[in-house]
């Protein structure tokens, strides 16, 4: 009896939900451009193409990409998707979805707001997305020309996590971006793309950040140094060389951080806001093109305080284009809220003002650990 | 509705058992059976009826002592005895020393029991007085020796038919450990227990089950640790058991198990003595079978399959390593093929990406939902294992190298499988044999949760799994929870579970099966250099 309900309990879920691998088309980027039609959205959607995967079709001399973006036009996002399905025969898949990309026109004139609603309501796409802002058109993006790894949506994603060896990119996922978004201070970021090259060979080039408003409007971006001087105090510079000049020689020096830590201290006195902005970084020598003396004490202590300095100079830079902007996007309004959210009530209707005549403190320290696998240089130049 | 079906229920079982009371009543108590007569012609004749004209049935009459005065015959079955012990020993002594032993005195003998006591060479003579004793004991391939004027007869031990000798068993092969198995025969087999276990309180009770086929049941424990309420139960569902035939110890293992619709066994088997051993020691019991090599061993935990003689023979951090190793491969032989079924339909977004269009591009072109793909693949493999065990060896290779063909590269290259599907498939099969004992039960597990996950994704696998754990816990094998030592959470026992601790850290027998005698050894038994002064 008992397994008879069972049976039948079974049996009436009926495979809700099924979705066979070969009936799916893996999405794996999209990318956003103005529509000519301004109540339309326009979507590029890349999915992978398996046919031209296959080891027969790798073999065989036609080229053909291993992707196919479907370009489709909606009301909305989800139309939009829906619509794809009127030209491929396999319903697009977005749970693999890798990137955003939005066309900086259309991020500068209408805002990002209203095409992330789906990807956030939908329970398909990841939250852990990477969103970027391309230089020119988004669609562009998705059909360069893809060195080594074939699917430029893919291709673009290992960018990203590249960024950890220069710091010269902001790395912004849709959770990221949504939390700064609904942030009463912080402004939103992104990652900026441009493509390179021309005619064929048109390869991608990650570099510097997009800077967006509270209204999701892109305003502004940051350039390499600025991007890198705001990774450091949002904690998120992982790695990257620092160029300092060499001391006791006619050369730089380029130094490897190891460890860097962030931190924001807003201090309110007597009614004047002060921000103290804590970093702590060690680096390690990684090359020197003339002969730096390290054996010397003084010489490594030089160096090390020019890396304090460098580090300081790409804050300033960071800071500088920020206030310009009038973009927080260093989140210190938030870290204002935190400590003193009482206060934060009075400072909030003004803040954009503020921020952009705000008093910084930059305390670095920094440590050179270790001048790797030799001591002195081969390079005898003075 | 489901009151109403209870009661229906019991009232039927009641009126079954109220039945079975008045049938008892109906036949009485068997009476001993006719006793042998002092006329050696008229229990001649008797014994042909019985036993009918079978060409094997051998009445060997013959003359003896002085003068001859003596008729005798010598019943026995031909093929069941050694015949030279019956010319040797019996025949030759009664013919030719008598003479010698006797000379020519015409005393008369007072009693058969003084052949046996001065001429008989022959290690096991007992007297016997009922026909039924006759038959039984002849058919077991004992001689017996009616002799004129006597209404009792010898029933000579001359026991000795072709046997199969003692061989290494096909399955649990050791590299280190012993290599003998039991046989087919159930006086071999109690010798080597004994051999194993030197003590007397090694005790073997033996019984008669079987109406037609009258097996020899033997139990064998160890008194002072097998706690007795064991041996009673086991002799209480061995009594019960009153069928036509015992042909092998599964017939027996059918009738006592605690569970009969569970697919897990709550019976253990073994075909070596060494195991067979080792779980009398640590207080079970185990029921010998004449006719068959196999030996059931009682109570039986969960554990016990995934545990291996050479597992307590090599030392104990290799044999820890290959217990977690059977773990995983009976988990990867129920759950592998469910489990890629499951991705594969409902849970894409779970397989990191490139993995994902590695999988797609296999299944790219298979005309199949990956569930019927499973299902197909699992049927086939099932298909080719039987084939394989059932066929004489040598057409058992072709069969799987057919099979290997078949399924490995013509289904593959014909697009009908997919490439991930026959790894899975063969990682399924190749794991399946590492935890023998419970290999039936796996592959039935298997089947059903791949047909969950193709209904329900891994919310089936889950309930599936859920429901068999349930169902294990509620398990007992003779008093004894199946899961133990993991449910109920017995720690002592936990040395000897998922890992094998040394021997000198194992003081204790398993706690819930040897309750009577707990300690298996001495503390401090580790083993150490000895101390400088």
């Amino acid at each position: 009896m008992i397994s008879l309900i069972l049976t039948l309990m079974i049996s009436l879920g009926g495979c809700w939900d099924r979705n066979e691998l070969t009936s799916l088309a893996i999405t794996t980027g999209a990318a956003f451009d103005k529509s000519k039609s301004p109540d339309l959205i326009a979507l590029t959607a890349q999915v992978i193409n398996l046919d031209t995967l296959a080891p027969a079709a790798v073999q065989s001399t036609i080229a053909a990409p291993p992707y196919w973006n479907i370009k489709t036009t909606g009301h909305t996002v989800f139309d939009c998707i829906r619509n794809a399905s009127q030209q491929s025969p396999n319903k697009l898949y977005w749970a693999h979805n890798q990137i955003i990309i939005f066309s900086e026109d259309l991020a500068r004139e209408k805002g990002v707001s209203e095409y992330l609603d789906f990807f956030l309501r939908d329970a398909e796409p990841r939250i852990s997305i990477w969103v970027l802002v391309s230089k020119g058109k988004a669609s562009d993006i998705l059909e360069m020309d893809s060195k080594l790894e074939p699917i430029p949506s893919i291709n673009i994603t290992s960018l990203i996590e590249n960024r950890r060896y220069t710091g010269k990119a902001s790395a912004v996922d849709l959770y990221e971006f949504s939390n700064r978004l609904l942030s009463e201070a912080t402004a939103p970021v992104m990652s900026l793309i441009e493509l390179i090259g021309n005619g064929e060979e048109r390869t991608p080039l990650l570099s510097g950040t997009a800077v967006f408003n509270q209204d999701s409007k892109m305003i502004g971006t940051l350039g390499e140094q600025e991007t890198r001087g705001m990774l450091w105090v949002i904690d998120q510079f992982e790695s990257g060389l620092l160029i300092v000049e060499a001391p006791g020689c006619d050369g730089q020096l380029g130094l490897e951080i190891l460890n860097s830590s962030g931190r924001i201290k807003p201090e309110l006195a007597n009614g004047q806001l002060k921000i103290k902005v804590e970093i702590r970084a060690s680096a390690s020598l990684g090359d020197a093109d003339c002969f730096v003396d390290i054996l010397d004490e003084n010489t490594w202590d030089s160096i090390n305080k020019r890396q304090a300095e460098a580090i300081r100079e790409d804050i300033l830079i960071s800071l500088q284009q920020a206030q310009k902007l009038k973009a927080d996007i260093f989140g210190f309004g938030d870290a204002v809220f935190k400590k003193y959210p009482r206060e934060w009530k009075d400072i909030k209707p003004d803040w954009e003002e503020i921020f952009s005549a705000l008093e910084v403190e930059i305390d670095v320290q920094t440590t050179l650990l270790r001048p790797n696998m030799i001591l002195q240089s081969v390079n005898k130049r003075s | 509705m489901f009151g109403f079906l209870k009661k229906k229920a019991r009232a039927m079982q009641l009126q079954k058992l109220n039945e079975k009371e008045q049938n008892k009543q109906n036949t009485p108590q068997k009476p001993a059976g006719p006793a042998l007569t002092p006329n050696l012609d008229k229990n001649l004749t008797i014994l042909k009826s019985t036993l009918g004209n079978s060409p094997d049935i051998v009445i060997r009459k013959f003359n003896f002592g002085p003068r001859y005065c003596y008729k005798a015959a010598l019943f026995f079955v031909d093929g069941m005895v050694d015949k030279k012990i019956i010319n040797e020993n019996i025949i030759k002594p009664l013919m030719y020393d008598m003479h010698i032993v006797r000379g020519e005195q015409r005393v008369p003998l007072a009693d058969i029991g003084e052949l046996r006591n001065i001429l008989l060479s022959v290690g096991d003579v007992k007297t016997v007085t009922l026909f039924d004793e006759v038959v039984t004991s002849s058919l077991y391939g004992n001689s017996i020796l009616l002799l004129d004027g006597f209404s009792t007869a010898l029933d000579i031990d001359t026991k000795g038919w072709q046997a199969r000798s003692i061989q290494e068993p096909t399955v649990d092969k050791v590299v280190r450990g012993p290599r003998e198995g039991f046989t087919e025969t159930i006086r071999f087999n109690t010798a080597l227990l004994r051999r194993k276990i030197l003590n007397p309180n090694l005790t073997i009770e033996q019984m008669i089950i079987g109406e037609q086929t009258r097996t020899h049941v033997a139990i064998a424990y160890l008194k002072g640790v097998t706690s007795p309420g064991l041996v009673e139960e086991v002799k209480t569902r061995l009594n019960r058991i009153k069928t036509d035939a015992i042909l092998e110890s599964g017939y027996i293992e059918q009738f006592i198990e605690d569970a009969p619709f569970s697919i897990f066994s709550t019976v253990g088997n073994t075909e070596k003595p060494d195991i067979a051993a080792a779980r009398i020691l640590e207080g079970r019991a185990a029921i010998l079978v004449d006719g068959t090599p196999f030996v059931l061993t009682v109570p039986m935990l969960f554990i016990e399959g995934f545990q291996a003689a050479e597992d307590y023979y090599s030392r104990p951090y290799y044999a820890s390593f290959v217990r977690l190793l059977r773990f995983m491969a009976f988990f990867l032989s129920i759950l592998a093929p469910a489990t890629y079924v499951a991705l594969l339909t409902y849970h894409q977004e779970f397989i990191p990406t490139p993995l994902l269009i590695t999988m797609a591009l296999s299944v790219q072109g298979v005309p199949f939902p990956a569930l019927v793909e499973a299902l197909l693949m699992g049927l086939m493999f099932e298909i080719l294992r039987e084939g394989g065990i059932r066929l004489p060896q040598q057409v058992g290779q072709a069969v799987s190298i057919v099979g290997a063909l078949v399924i490995g590269q013509a289904a593959v290259q014909a697009g009908l499988v997919d490439q991930t599907m026959i790894i899975v498939i063969a990682v399924t099969a190749v794991s399946s044999f590492l935890v023998i004992t419970h290999t039936d039960a796996a592959t039935l597990l298997r089947f059903i949760l791949v047909l969950l996950a193709g209904a329900l994704g891994a919310f089936g696998i889950v309930i599936g799994l859920l429901a068999v754990l349930v169902h294990l816990a509620s398990l007992r094998s003779f008093g004894v929870p199946y899961l133990e030592p993991a449910a109920p959470l017995v720690i002592g026992d936990l040395k000897d579970s998922y890992i094998r601790a040394p021997w000198w850290t194992m003081l204790k027998r398993p706690q819930l099966i040897g309750v009577r005698n707990p300690t298996r050894q001495d503390e401090q038994l580790k083993p150490a250099p000895p101390e400088e002064n």
